[in-house]
């Protein structure tokens, strides 16, 4: 029969899911791989730094003021090497920007995650809905994207107060507007594609339409924007602790880290500032690296 | 007269775009602005009986999908009736509704565009029947195969995504996911027109197999005459909205009696020009957001009379089972 010879031409290929082609597009830049691989030692040591640094360094029993100011290199009284040297404190700076780090990405992540899940259920809803609601949200998220978002997260900051859970409002509150509209825009177009109006066809709940056919659509372009998002979130965070609104001395995340070293750089002591910066730096750029490779893997326009 | 499947009476769709701030700000201030009011498909009345195949035919954007989608169940009408199996479609309960929407079935034109990217082949065909019933979710597997077999695609493939089909393959997974909650109508809204010619035969030659087999009813939509020729019983063509000629597949093709059928007929056999922009009646099509007065063929038929432009033909039986809507049928 006719119908079957078009399957016999069919070439046996092994099953390959969009994850294994989206896997081996992504590994074709050699660069991203490498901010791939490095950003996945820096969530390693994020998640594991209590294990994995030389010293606890706010462990106040095990801090000692006469390792203050140490150079990178030079061993403690009890024979541990400080390999980046030490702050004013005494603190071993390794350890601290092992510390450091967790709390940066976590704090970014984080917020990242809730202003994501926010501004995604948003934007889906202005799309699905469309109308007035649509008019509404588009409105806010264009006041809200045409202020710079460092303002508002100081006037917001000034508002809330200090703390991890403050910073972190104030972080979902300035980032869940580009969430929101690139959901917006992604739905808007997968929702008047025909699988769309298969599925309502098939008599399918609006629900199930959504949240199984719709928003798996919209993920690509919203993975690239997180990406970007949690970079930037990061690099937020950095500087509003390093102008002393960000997160309590208590919890150093790296900006503060920086700006603690910042004070004492003009007197020599160049590594109490210029480690965490550096971590800082690698941190954002392999995350940018990353998102920009995800960006151009997921852009249907460049997909062979 | 055999059993009657669907009537349309009266249907009408209409767009309105609606005028954004700026619009209406500058409309306040006397700018010659409105909001635009397409009139898609313009108190359409058909009956398609049970069993029957019927053509669908018509330039594209006369309203052949805005028709079929409303026919379908996924686009509200402006105003109008549907009645399926003889009960209207605003009439029924909740259960009866949700019977006829899985009974009406829609074929879509753009084999990538209308199967899901993310989702495996057993998941798009056996999604729904799942969500409905017809089979537990651990049989899934032998439901979607027995479905793949029917319509020619082998149930090995059937944790294969989309992309990884050809477009005939796609347009079989497309009528798969229909036929999986067991349709009595289907509504083919050029359904073959995106595939290569090799491919349009074996297709066809499927739906009417399935015709065969399963007792379907078809509303079969194209642009192209020669499509529906061979395959259906019945033949409708469409004028910016309106129905403008109804008769006999084999009449039509004999004695067409619209100017407008007999325009499309003279192309017909230009085999090599068929293709999706395909234009085939000389003169533009009028704009369908101001169309033209009386008969809206009046600009581009070679009969038109000074009536033509004033005065709209309406659809008047000119043989039995035959209507059409033109002047020129008064005289006789
Ligand atoms: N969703 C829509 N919004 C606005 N106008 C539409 C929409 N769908 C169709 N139209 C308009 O309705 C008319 C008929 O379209 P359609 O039914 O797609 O025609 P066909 O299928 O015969 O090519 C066209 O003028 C088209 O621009
Ligand atoms: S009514 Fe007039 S313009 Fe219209 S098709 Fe007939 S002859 Fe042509
Ligand atoms: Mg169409």
């Amino acid at each position: 029969m006719s119908e079957i010879s078009e399957i016999a031409i069919a070439e046996p290929l092994k099953v390959e899911t969009p994850l294994h082609r989206f896997m081996s597009d992504f590994a074709d830049n050699k660069i991203a791989l490498v901010a791939f691989f490095v950003l996945l030692g820096i969530i390693f040591i994020a998640i594991f730094a209590p294990v994995i640094s030389p010293t606890d360094p706010y462990d106040l029993a095990k801090v000692s003021i006469f390792d203050s100011k140490l150079a990178p290199g030079t061993k403690s009284m009890d024979e541990v090497t400080f390999w980046l040297g030490t702050d004013t404190s005494g603190r071993d700076l390794l350890s601290s920007i092992f510390y450091g780090l967790r709390i940066s990405l976590g704090v970014g992540v984080l917020s990242g995650v809730i202003a994501l899940c926010i501004g995604s259920a948003i934007g889906l809803m202005a799309a699905y809905y469309g109308g007035y609601v649509d008019t509404l949200i588009m409105r806010i998220v264009d006041i809200q994207l045409s202020f710079p978002a460092i303002l508002v997260a100081l006037i917001l900051i000034s508002v809330l107060g200090k703390g991890v859970d403050k910073i972190i409002i104030a972080l979902v509150l300035v980032q869940w507007a580009y969430y929101a509209r690139t959901v917006r825009g992604t739905a808007l177009v997968e929702r008047n594609k025909e699988y769309i109006e298969a599925a309502s066809c098939l008599a399918l709940s609006n629900n199930r339409i959504v949240f199984r056919h719709l928003l798996p659509n919209c993920l690509p372009p919203l993975i690239v924007v997180a990406t970007v998002q949690t970079a930037h979130a990061i690099s937020l965070e950095a500087t509003l602790s390093f102008l002393g609104v960000g997160l309590p001395v208590t919890e150093p995340s790296l900006g503060l880290l920086i700006a603690n070293g910042f004070n004492v750089m003009l007197s020599g002591l160049y590594w109490v500032s210029f480690f965490p910066g550096i971590a800082l730096l690698i941190t954002i750029v392999s995350i940018n690296l990353v998102g920009d490779q995800l960006r151009d893997v997921l852009n249907p326009r460049l997909q062979k | 007269m055999s059993e009657v499947m669907l009537e349309v009476d009266n249907l009408t769709r209409n767009f309105v775009k609606k005028l954004d701030l700026a619009g209406r700000l500058a409309q306040k201030l006397g700018a010659d602005i409105r909001e635009e009011s397409v009139h898609a498909v313009d108190g359409v009345s058909l009956t398609i009986a049970k069993k029957g195949v019927v053509g669908l035919v018509g330039e594209s954007g006369c309203g052949k999908s805005t028709l079929g989608r409303m026919i379908a169940g996924i686009l509200p009408p402006t105003s109008g009736r549907i009645v399926y199996k003889g009960i209207s479609l605003t009439d029924m309960n909740f259960e009866e509704a949700k019977r006829a929407a899985l009974e009406i079935q829609m074929i879509f034109q753009d084999p990538f565009a209308s199967l899901n990217p993310r989702m495996r082949v057993v998941d798009i065909i056996g999604e729904a029947p799942v969500a409905h019933g017809f089979c537990k979710p651990s049989e899934i597997n032998k439901y979607v195969s027995d479905v793949m077999q029917r319509v020619g695609l082998d149930p090995e493939y059937r944790r294969r995504y989309p992309h990884q089909f050809s477009g005939g393959q796609r347009q079989r997974i497309g009528i798969a996911r229909a036929l999986a909650v067991k349709p009595e109508f289907l509504v083919c809204d050029e359904a073959i027109a995106a595939l290569d010619v090799s491919i349009q035969a074996q297709v066809i030659n499927l739906f009417m197999d399935l015709r065969e087999d399963l007792d379907l009813t078809y509303l079969f939509i194209s642009h192209d005459l020669s499509v529906v020729e061979h395959i259906s019983d019945q033949v409708v063509i469409m004028y910016l909205g309106r129905i403008v000629e109804v008769a006999p597949t084999a009449e039509l093709f004999e004695k067409p009696n619209h100017p407008y059928t007999q325009a499309l007929l003279n192309e017909v056999p230009r085999v090599d020009q068929r293709g999706r922009d395909y234009q085939p009646v000389e003169g533009e099509i009028p704009s369908p957001l101001d169309p033209p007065s009386g008969c809206h063929f009046h600009p581009r038929c070679p009969h038109a009379t000074s009536r033509c432009k004033a005065e709209r033909p309406v659809l008047r039986e000119i043989a039995p089972g035959r209507i059409s809507a033109c002047h020129l049928n008064d005289g006789t």
